[in-house]
């Protein structure tokens, strides 16, 4: 009789599953978008080579948000009215303009959210492309050249700096990494924010997975599917509170 | 397969979902032949503890029969009867290395979200949120158990299941109490919480040689189980002043280790009306600093000058109102741990088929995973005299 579990996936026909070849793919993009941050970055400081304050693209992304966010609610509110006086009732006229101002409010509020989560300290404004290092329980020998690092580390390619020194007493490694440059575009608090595409969580995680792989062999896979009816708004907040490329 | 789902706060659903599926070479699929409720679930379903999703499976105290193994399992093979740790661990990370496999560096797959919701991580869990790796749970026909050369432990002959299921969490946790807590011969030892991890703790501490062994709670079915099963004495702190009481019986010293296994749901006795329990429940309520650390607060002012306090119950973020003064000019030494399962799994077996330890009369009842619902309904209002229900999905 063939088992239940015999329908399992084995992890080689999981290595080759969409799964991780989604994976794969964001690494490769994730390599592509640090060399294009770096050309936009090179870019940017040659136009404005005196444009440091990091909280400022932060600050007119958001202000840009309400300000789109008031205009439409201004619009839709003119369009209302123009729909009531050609003859649309008065309660779909309220309740449209409810609707609105509620989507609105929400939109402003999870952005002021982010923004206040996310903004970096004082001192980090200075230190924001900090050196992310995890602690590897092995010897420093073991990662003695480039050559020994990981493919999840060794896919990044030039794009990050890599040091390697040995821990204190019998703690192991210390792997740290980063990002040669990080943007300094209009954009680049927005981008640093989304999670899939901060350069900076990109090497992190590498980093992760490659301490992982060499301590265990394998990078462990979550759960799949993670829950039967994943929580949309659980997922709401998650984003909304997400510290993207806070060191 | 069928399995128990957390469903939203209070709610509880027997399901269908996806079969388990091996996605590392190193995990193994394990049947589960007997899972059982824990007090730290009731943090889930309570809703104190964030990051579940409707869906979630529940469960992580678990044993049961291996029935594939994927091709990095060099040590486990199909057929093997184990029990699993509650905790996952890799086994080769410094942590593990050094026995504080709770802490694991590489099972928790969601560690970002940790660090977001609780600022740190831990080791993944089966069963205990997203926070916690999001790991399904036990409550299930199968489970995946991942690096299974470390998490599964075989069960001896002589060691029947209804014994090994309580060597997945509640006798590793309670004897990590003692051990972590630093009980020597001749102390005297009070354990607050007369739960499976609470009477595991009190069993630990005479093992390791304690003069007397102290268990406080307020249900008279618990107490009752400590004092036949455990030989130990107790105290009902819902009718008397607790802290006098255990003064009185330490010659005015206080015990020498104290060990909380209660949890951020603790309750306040009759004995003090100092309103704690009320306060730190509208807090809660209002989610404000959210854990009501009631038992540790005990715990604090009880223990000896000197002396050593152990926190095994479960809590989530912060507390309020905490003897921080008491703790530092009586010179405690205060620690507390998620069970380092690992550690002890083996030495527990062997006790347990020596006859040394026994384990089965915690579970009071025991029914069909189809009336698990049913089953948390009587373990959260302690129904029936009930400590631990086992559930088995395959009847």
């Amino acid at each position: 009789m063939t088992p239940r579990w015999g329908r399992v996936r084995r992890s080689s026909q999981v290595r080759a599953s969409p799964a991780n070849s989604t994976d794969h793919e964001r690494f490769e993009r994730m390599q592509q978008q640090i060399r294009g941050w770096r050309f936009a970055a090179e870019r940017t400081r040659r136009r404005r080579p005196s444009r440091e304050a990091p909280l400022a693209p932060s600050a007119q992304m958001i202000g840009g948000m309400l300000l789109t966010g008031c205009r439409r609610l201004g619009r839709m509110a003119t369009q209302a009215r123009a729909g009531s006086r050609a003859g649309i009732s008065r309660v779909e006229d309220i309740d449209m303009r409810r609707v609105a101002g509620g989507v609105g409010l929400m939109a402003a509020g999870v952005g002021v959210a982010r923004y206040l989560v996310t903004r970096p300290g004082r001192r980090d404004r200075a230190l924001k492309n900090r050196w992310i290092t995890v602690t590897v329980n092995c010897s420093p020998q073991r990662l003695a050249s480039r050559a020994d690092l990981p493919e999840p580390i060794t896919r990044l390619g030039d794009a990050v700096d890599i040091r390697v020194a040995p821990a204190p007493g019998d703690r192991g490694t210390e792997l740290g990494a980063r990002p040669r440059e990080l943007p300094r575009t209009k954009i680049v608090g927005m981008v640093n924010r989304w999670p899939e595409e901060d350069p900076r969580r990109m090497v992190e995680v590498a980093l992760r997975q490659a301490k992982s792989m060499i301590e265990t062999g394998e990078v462990l896979r979550p759960d799949w599917p993670p829950s039967a009816q994943p929580a949309q708004v659980g997922k709401l907040l998650e984003f909304a509170g997400r510290r993207g490329g806070r060191p | 397969m069928k399995a128990l789902c957390w469903e939203g706060v209070n709610k509880l659903a027997l399901e269908r979902v996806p079969d388990p599926q091996i996605l590392n070479d190193q995990d193994a699929i394990v049947k589960v032949t007997l899972t059982t409720t824990c007090g730290s679930d009731l943090h889930l379903i309570n809703g104190f503890i964030p990051t579940m999703q409707s869906g979630d499976v529940m469960g992580h105290e678990f044993m049961g029969e291996i029935v594939d193994v994927g091709p990095g399992v060099r040590r486990r093979k199909v057929g093997e009867r184990v029990v699993v740790c509650s905790f996952i661990g890799c086994g080769r990370c410094w942590y593990c290395t050094h026995d504080l496999w709770s802490l694991c560096d590489n099972t928790n797959t969601n560690w970002e979200l940790a660090r977001e919701v609780l600022g740190f991580e831990t080791g993944g869990i089966y069963g205990y949120s997203h926070a916690m790796g999001g790991f399904k749970g036990s409550h299930s026909e199968y489970i995946r158990v991942p690096f299974a050369d470390y998490g599964t432990f075989p069960v001896p002959d002589g060691v029947g299941d209804m014994d090994a299921l309580f060597a997945s969490d509640a006798a590793p946790t309670g004897w990590m109490g003692a051990h972590l807590g630093g009980v020597k011969p001749g102390d005297v030892v009070a354990v607050w919480g007369a739960g499976g991890v609470g009477q595991m703790a009190a069993r630990a501490a005479q093992i390791l040689g304690a003069e007397r062994v102290i268990v406080i709670d307020r249900l008279p079915d618990r107490l009752a189980m400590a004092e036949r099963y455990m030989d130990t004495e107790t105290i009902d702190f819902s009718s008397t002043d607790m802290q006098a009481e255990l003064w009185e019986r330490t010659g005015g010293r206080g015990p020498d280790v104290c060990i909380e296994a209660v949890g951020m749901e603790a309750s306040a006795g009759g004995g003090v009306p100092d309103g704690q329990h009320g306060y730190d429940k509208v807090k809660q309520q209002l989610r404000m600093p959210q854990d009501r650390p009631i038992a540790v607060r005990e715990a604090i002012n009880a223990c000896r000058k000197g002396g050593s306090v152990f926190v095994l119950g479960v809590f989530g973020g912060m507390v309020d109102k905490f003897p921080l003064g008491a703790l530092m000019n009586k010179g405690l030494t205060f620690a507390g741990a998620q069970q380092h399962g690992h550690r002890y799994i083996p030495m527990l077996l062997k006790r347990m088929a020596s006859g040394e330890l026994t384990t089965r009369h915690l579970a009071t009842h025991e029914m069909p995973l189809e009336e698990a619902p049913r089953g948390y309904e009587m373990f959260k209002h302690k129904r029936d005299g009930c400590v631990r229900v086992a559930f088995r999905p395959h009847v």
